[in-house]
């Protein structure tokens, strides 16, 4: 992978910081949408429990009520169950608009990932019990995205009349986008009786131990980055 | 029907598996962090909702609202091809175990049949309710019991799988205007010889008259009664013949304290029904009366015949969802026609 690593040293021209934002999930960056029906200088609603009572606590509240402010959508709700992660990927999921069956797909995905932790859970004999975790199926989808996400893909580039395949960085938030898509590619290609969510739960967990499909596809993609090396400062003419 | 006990357990189960993070949560004496130190292990005592009784011959009111544990080569033998709905068995698959509750539905009519004349006609309990409530498991239960029992068990898990995705139908070669279910029968006989393998060697069970498939295939007086199940499964044409004389003689050995039989029929409904998706060879729907299936099965729930018991459900869900008639009540879902004392099919019957 030093071969590998070398390239993207040469190829990354992002700033330390601005990288490090972006690879922090948890920040909300306001939205820079370029066709948003807000001006830009409104932010993001607070519809987390923890986090607005930090903002009282600090007292941030009687500064942040006089921003303007976006309406919140219905998918940002203060529940247990809310993952800011898991209800991008629903977004992704969804097909002519029908958020309720995306949601009801993903989340009938993570009840089988659940149930088949449980399962194996049970048919461990009982000293091997103890070692075992079962882990929360939106932790696991992160970490089957996280081993997902590419780190480089070929963009065509013409020079000369010719098309070449040039390996180029992708930021963080484009990687992830491709990683939900080849997820969704990846749980489509199925048999007719086969059900999306189960072979989607079965995507997930695969990825989330470095093995199966979509993570092979990550990892041809990055061979043929390595093998179209040759071409990269195409990038640059 | 009593209280959504089963939903709500259900429901406590599924909660288990959405809220878990990473530490398991479950009362049960196999999780180590739960049990008792290691001197005391042989008398960890099991949690106050399982019952002690595994046995639904053993099984009281003090029971009612625990849970019991199936055994899971009963349940093979019981349930390979049906019996256990869908939902439910994929948890008893998540949890390797099959729980059942003991609830009052099941315990009163298991309190009826230990109570009965068994030289009187055989009873019928017809068990009713609205969507979820319970009709399912309690014959489950039931029939379970039975099964301990020694009856002969006669169990059609969904009848309305017959009607509504029949695997194979063809105009009947002996009767006019009928429609067979050739591969159905035959999975039928299978599931009945999977559930009475250990009866069907009894020599007690033997055929009381000949019966004539075709000009060289006949099973005379006095044979074993698998040899009737065999013949039905090996061939494919006679298998609803077979059925038919299969219960005929089930009935008639009753009669003779030969044998004792339990039918267990879910969604019973289905057979007064109007409609079926089952064409004949010109293309023309026909009612369940017209199928050739249906008449043993509706005979034998009769009161014809005595050393039996007869337990049917009725549920709207039976129906097609076009013909649902937004009722849980018997005469509402059987139909007047059915239930009025004229008809020789009708009342009494012990509504549960």
């Amino acid at each position: 992978m030093s071969s590998l690593t070398k390239l993207i040293s040469t190829l990354a021209r992002v700033s330390d910081t601005k990288l490090a934002l972006l690879n922090h999930s948890n920040v909300q960056i306001i939205s820079s949408a370029k066709m948003s029906q807000y001006p830009k200088y409104f932010i993001d609603p607070t519809f987390r429990n923890d986090e607005l009572n930090a903002l009282y606590e600090t007292g941030e509240v009687k500064e942040k009520a006089l921003v303007p402010c976006r309406a919140a959508l219905t998918e940002h709700t203060s529940s247990e169950f809310y993952s800011s992660f898991t209800r991008k990927f629903i977004n992704h999921v969804m097909r002519k608009g029908n958020k309720q069956l995306a949601r009801e797909v993903v989340e009938k995905a993570f009840e089988v990932i659940k149930k088949t932790q449980i399962q194996k859970y049970h048919s461990l004999p009982p000293e091997k019990k103890v070692d075992f975790t079962i882990r929360d199926p939106h932790e696991l989808f992160h970490q089957a995205v996280i081993n997902v996400k590419p780190i480089m893909v070929l963009t065509p580039i013409k020079r000369g009349g010719v098309r070449y395949q040039v390996p180029v960085p992708v930021d963080d938030l484009q990687a992830t986008i491709l990683a939900y898509k080849w997820f969704i590619e990846a749980s489509k290609d199925k048999e007719r009786t086969v059900r999306f969510y189960n072979k989607l739960a079965k995507e997930i967990m695969d990825a989330a131990n470095n093995t199966g499909r979509v993570v092979k596809k990550k990892l041809d993609l990055h061979k043929q980055c390595e093998a179209n090396r040759a071409y990269a400062h195409y990038r640059w003419n | 029907m009593i209280g959504k006990s089963v939903f709500r357990a259900l429901n406590g189960k599924q909660e288990v598996v959405k809220r878990c993070s990473k530490i398991v949560i479950r009362a049960s004496s196999t999780v180590p962090q739960m049990s008792l130190p290691s001197s005391s292990e042989n008398s960890n005592p099991l949690p106050f909702f399982r019952s002690i009784q595994n046995s639904p011959s053993l099984h009281a009111s003090n029971n009612s609202g625990q849970f019991y544990t199936i055994d899971p080569s009963i349940k093979k033998q019981l349930f390979l091809y049906g019996g256990i709905p869908k939902t439910f068995d994929e948890l008893c698959n998540t949890f390797k175990e099959t729980c059942m509750m003991i609830r009052e539905p099941a315990l009163e009519i298991m309190d009826y049949m230990k109570s009965t004349n068994f030289n009187n006609a055989a009873t019928r309990y017809c068990l009713y309710g609205k969507i979820g409530t319970g009709k399912s498991m309690t014959m489950a239960h039931v029939l379970h019991y039975g099964f301990e029992n020694s009856f002969v068990i006669v169990h059609v898990p969904w009848a309305p799988y017959w009607y509504k995705f029949p695997k194979e139908y063809s105009d009947c070669p002996t009767k006019e205007g009928m429609v067979d279910l050739p591969l159905d029968a035959v999975a039928w006989l299978i599931h009945f010889k999977n559930q009475n393998s250990h009866l069907l060697a009894d020599p007690n069970l033997s055929v009381c008259q000949d019966w004539e498939w075709s000009k060289r295939e006949i099973t005379k007086k006095g044979a074993p009664l698998a040899e009737i199940v065999e013949m039905g499964i090996n061939r494919v044409k006679y298998s609803t013949n077979c059925i038919e004389a299969l219960l005929q003689e089930l009935k008639q050995l009753s009669d003779l304290k030969r044998c004792k039989t339990i039918v267990v029929i879910d969604g019973f409904n289905i057979f007064f029904s109007d409609k079926t998706k089952i064409k004949t060879a010109a293309f023309e729907k026909i009612p369940p009366k017209r199928v050739t299936i249906t008449s043993p099965f509706v005979d034998i729930t009769k009161q014809d015949w005595s050393n039996g018991a007869v337990i049917v459900s009725v549920d709207d869900l039976a129906f097609f969802r076009k013909d649902q008639r937004n009722t849980h009540y018997p005469r509402g879902l059987l139909g007047p026609e059915v239930i009025l004392p004229s008809n020789q099919f009708s009342a009494p019957q012990i509504p549960i």
